[in-house]
């Protein structure tokens, strides 16, 4: 009975538009080929159960011999604009990708640069600004060498631009000791070694809660120098910091506000 | 509210196409086209509504897409055909105005083509030969 039911539906909806449309339709001679057509789409559903008994899927012939009808005309040449629209996919998809080897180059570059510069500062010899003396100074005193793991770079292109920017620069960095630094430290021990470095401070913030004020300036070399570390290490960072930040934006013209540094451990 | 604009817009173009006439008939013809394909784009968004509904009537009913697509077809040749027409009639060109109707009515007729044949062949199938 579905089928029934169905057919039913099929005629009452598609006589139900034929009307709708005759009504929406602008004048008479128009009128008459539409009214045409319409009745011959209604007789077609009306004799679908007939040919059914023959033929299966008309209305997928139909939809191919329509489809083919108007495939016909504009199918065999690929329209001027369809043309343009696909090569600027394709110009936006090579742009792309020249942007991620700039990236990447300009990144292998700079993580290569700022490592030089920060072993040369450890060693002593800088030939940097006259206020960065200061932050020099510390990063050539402090017990760690500080290394750049990675570089990230985003470039970003203008509209009215034809050579992108760099629109911020992304610099994961972490502290090694010195020590460790003479003999060829693989990345797996240094990684281990400051992980230790960094949980030793923890325990003795006990010891430094009793004596606050005297604690970090006048201690020995000894035991308790561990417990000025926290405080020291966090101002050597932001010695490093700072030296990075200004290295970078006198080689690369960027501002310092889009050089972000992040510290490992 | 917006047939008070349609008609105003209408209102004012015939207006100033009446006053332009004497001077350059070329501009008032220039005004009329523009107002109309200015109440032509008006209209598009309401019919897209009505289209809309229409769609959804037929998807709920289950009735075959490939109908209302070339239903949908046909009102879509009618009305730019007539649209054209029209345009070009107030140009006072009536030959290329009955040409452009003439190419609407061959390409709904190409679209009956196919339901023709179907049906055709099926009474061919039914006569015993």
């Amino acid at each position: 009975m579905t089928w029934l039911s169905q057919w039913l539906k099929e005629i009452i909806m598609v006589i139900l538009l034929a009307t709708f449309i005759d009504l929406l339709l602008p004048n008479r001679t128009m009128q008459r080929y539409v009214k045409l057509m319409m009745s011959l789409i209604i007789l077609l559903i009306l004799l679908s159960p007939i040919m059914k008994l023959f033929d299966a899927n008309i209305t997928d012939e139909l939809a191919q011999q329509w489809d083919r009808a108007s495939a016909a005309t504009p199918g065999t040449y690929a329209s001027l604009t369809s043309i343009q629209r696909e090569a600027n996919r394709i110009k936006a998809r090579r742009d792309e990708q020249v942007m991620s080897y700039a990236a990447a180059q300009l990144e292998t570059n700079m993580k290569k640069q700022l490592n030089d510069t920060l072993a040369i500062s450890t060693n002593g010899h800088l030939s940097g600004g006259a206020q960065l003396e200061g932050a020099a100074a510390v990063i050539s005193q402090s017990k760690l060498l500080f290394q750049v793991i990675a570089v990230q770079v985003k470039l970003t292109s203008r509209l009215n631009q034809e050579q992108p920017t760099i629109d911020r620069i992304h610099i994961q960095m972490k502290p090694v000791r010195k020590s460790e630094m003479e003999q060829p430290a693989l990345p797996v021990m240094a990684s281990t070694q400051g992980t230790v470095h960094e949980i030793e401070p923890v325990e003795s913030v006990s010891k430094i809660g009793i004596p606050p004020i005297h604690a970090p300036s006048n201690t020995p070399l000894g035991q308790l120098d561990k417990t000025a570390e926290p405080l020291h290490i966090s101002e050597e960072r932001q010695a490093v910091e700072a030296f990075v930040k200004q290295q970078m934006s006198q080689q690369w013209v960027v501002k310092p506000e889009q050089i972000e540094v992040e510290w490992q451990a | 509210m917006e047939i008070i604009q349609i008609v105003g817009l209408g209102l004012i173009a015939a207006i100033l196409v009446l006053v332009v006439k004497e001077q350059k008939p070329m501009f008032a013809f220039l005004i009329s086209a523009f107002a109309g394909i200015v109440i032509f784009l008006f209209l598009i968004g309401k019919i897209e509504a009505v289209i809309k509904v229409l769609e959804d009537l037929a998807n709920r009913s289950g009735i075959q897409p490939v109908y209302l697509k070339t239903i949908l077809k046909i009102i879509g040749i009618a009305y730019i055909a007539e649209f054209g027409a029209q345009v070009v009639r107030d140009a006072g060109q009536d030959g290329i105005a009955a040409k452009i109707e003439l190419a609407g009515k061959v390409l709904i007729m190409v679209m009956a083509i196919p339901i023709i044949s179907v049906i055709i062949e099926t009474v061919m199938k039914l006569l015993p030969a």
